[in-house]
């Protein structure tokens, strides 16, 4: 191994994600010696302004974490108010918050798949640059994401901080000719899914597995979104109250596995051993 | 290559934000494809690894100046482009985390992260014209995508952008929307609040939050009034106010006046 010439990859800026970061990386010959990711997205603290506000200003301001994904925060926002007043909701907001959260996961998702990470894949600099000699894959992410923006614009207002969502249900919800005139794009829409899903699945990826901790929602009858239990493929099964007493959170110099994809609060969160508490 | 040499170059720079008003850009997805046939989008990091070197005929900054690197950077995104475009809230008036502006930041670092020393920022979040010339300042929290093509296409056209700078009242008229304020007693901003989202909230039987900043010449203190009429104590009338255009200097006066009384 003596001998062999270090290599750094150095990139300053990180291209693609939501958040700022750059990446560090140091090899020697084959073997990554260190590794450095700094986040450098500045602070905004929403925990600490959010006191003192009345809870209807909650969803509508903790949207603003994130353009991409606001449904994401406004619903947990509505989720803890909910939780803490006993509110029940009906079954028919329950559905919409459903469909609502769908047309932000295909919004999302398609931005996701097609427009940050497969230039990465099939060797482009950006979505636009791939649509030279890819025009009819990029047409079809961008119609795809389109019918996603309209779920989330029926429903919520507008596309980027919807306004719609409120703690007890929505402000106003659509007719149901209104939904009906979504069935034919969503037809469409169920095709170029499935298409997506084999597309993404010929693409070549990295033979690299890590020992991760995978975390998510679990519900025993449906596929889960706004409700279930905080569950890891090495046995947590919680109550989403219990979340603060098994999660830390740490900002941190250490190079750890972080999704800067929703970096705009960055934190490294890590499930806490539970042979350590 | 002679021909593209020849296209407007537009660069996206982020500062303290969400990412959603340069988003917009992405969300136009009928337009995409067509604006990046008319111009050559040379820094745009969210949507782009190729970060082509300026000078750049526009720059469309997004997000407030919350840290000394930033307030350092901002200074050579000036140099780099012929016309600058503040975009949003943060931008436009420092955002939702100008919050801060009204506390102390160094309680706000302590209480959210959990190793405050990794922590670096200013007391102040402030819009980007508090530190450079600003040639255009497209407001809302978000932007609206179509006034952003609107103003791009104005800039490159060397027009005067057609945004209006009147209330959110005249877009309810428009709709011809009864007025919730008036007809229901819902306090509502949009008298004191700049056009653009289309009275949105009003249209989804809801106070106008004031997402898109101040009018042209908003009458703050009788908006003031009117919610006391409607029954808002002087703090909701200061918490309305100060939310993601707190610091923009008509609300900001509103806000301290009602906390002062």
């Amino acid at each position: 191994m003596t001998g062999r010439v270090a290599k750094t990859i150095r990139v300053d800026t990180l291209a693609r994600v939501e958040g700022e970061g750059s990446l560090y990386i140091k090899l020697v010959g084959e073997r990554v010696a260190d590794v450095k990711l700094k986040i450098y997205e500045p602070p905004r603290f929403f925990e600490a302004f959010l006191r003192g506000r009345h809870f209807s200003e909650a969803p509508d301001i903790t949207a603003r974490i994130c353009g991409i994904c606001p449904i994401a925060y406004q619903m947990s926002a509505v989720h803890a108010i909910e939780r803490a007043l006993g509110i029940q909701i009906s079954p028919e907001v329950r559905l919409l918050r459903r469909l609502f959260y769908c047309g932000e996961w295909i919004e999302s998702h398609t931005l996701h798949v097609y427009m940050l990470h497969a230039p990465d894949f099939l060797g482009y600099p950006d979505a636009i640059a791939m649509a030279k000699d890819h025009r009819a894959v990029v047409e079809k992410a961008l119609r795809l994401k389109k019918i996603g923006n309209r779920i989330v614009q029926l429903l919520g207002g507008r596309e980027i901080h919807p306004i719609s969502a409120a703690v007890g249900g929505f402000y106003k919800v659509p007719s149901k000719q209104q939904l009906r005139d979504l069935v034919a794009d969503l037809e469409w829409a169920l095709e170029a899914s499935l298409e997506t899903v084999r597309w993404t699945a010929a693409l070549e990826f990295p033979n690299f597995e890590q020992d991760y901790e995978f975390v998510a929602l679990r519900h025993p009858d449906e596929y889960p979104f706004n409700e279930g239990r905080v569950v890891s493929n090495r046995g947590l099964d919680i109550d989403t109250a219990e979340y603060e007493d098994h999660f830390v959170s740490c900002t941190s110099s250490i190079p750890t596995p972080c999704n800067l994809w929703c970096g705009a609060e960055v934190r490294i969160w890590s499930v806490r051993s539970r042979a350590s508490t | 290559m002679s021909s593209e040499k020849h296209k407007p170059r537009i660069g996206v720079f982020k500062f303290a934000s969400c990412d959603g008003c340069q988003l917009s850009l992405l969300d136009a997805e009928d337009e995409l494809l067509g604006v990046a046939g008319a111009v050559e989008i040379s820094y745009f990091p969210e949507a782009s690894s190729a970060m082509l070197k300026g000078p750049y005929d526009i720059g469309l900054v997004e997000g407030s100046i919350t840290t000394h690197h930033d307030a350092q950077h901002i200074q050579e995104v000036r140099r780099q482009c012929k016309t600058l475009i503040t975009i949003g809230a943060c931008a436009t008036a420092g955002g939702i985390q100008a919050l801060r502006n009204w506390k102390d930041v160094d309680e706000f670092i302590r209480i959210v992260y959990a190793t405050p020393q990794f922590i670096s920022t200013l007391k102040l979040s402030t819009p980007i014209a508090e530190h450079v010339p600003v040639d255009f300042e497209l407001r809302g929290c978000p932007i609206n995508k179509h006034q952003l093509l609107e103003l791009i296409t104005a800039t490159l056209a060397g027009r005067k952008p057609n945004v209006p700078s009147y209330s959110v009242c005249i877009e309810c008229k428009r709709k011809a929307n009864v007025c919730i304020a008036v007809a229901r007693g819902i306090p509502c901003l949009g008298p004191v609040t700049q056009a653009g989202c289309g009275a949105l909230c009003p249209s989804y039987d809801r106070g106008c939050y004031g997402c898109y900043g101040p009018m042209e010449t908003p009458n703050t203190s009788s908006m003031t009034a009117q919610f006391r009429i409607l029954g808002q104590a002087d703090s909701q009338v200061a918490r309305a106010f100060r939310s993601f255009n707190a610091w923009a200097w008509q609300f900001r006066k509103a806000s301290e006046e009602c906390e002062r009384t």
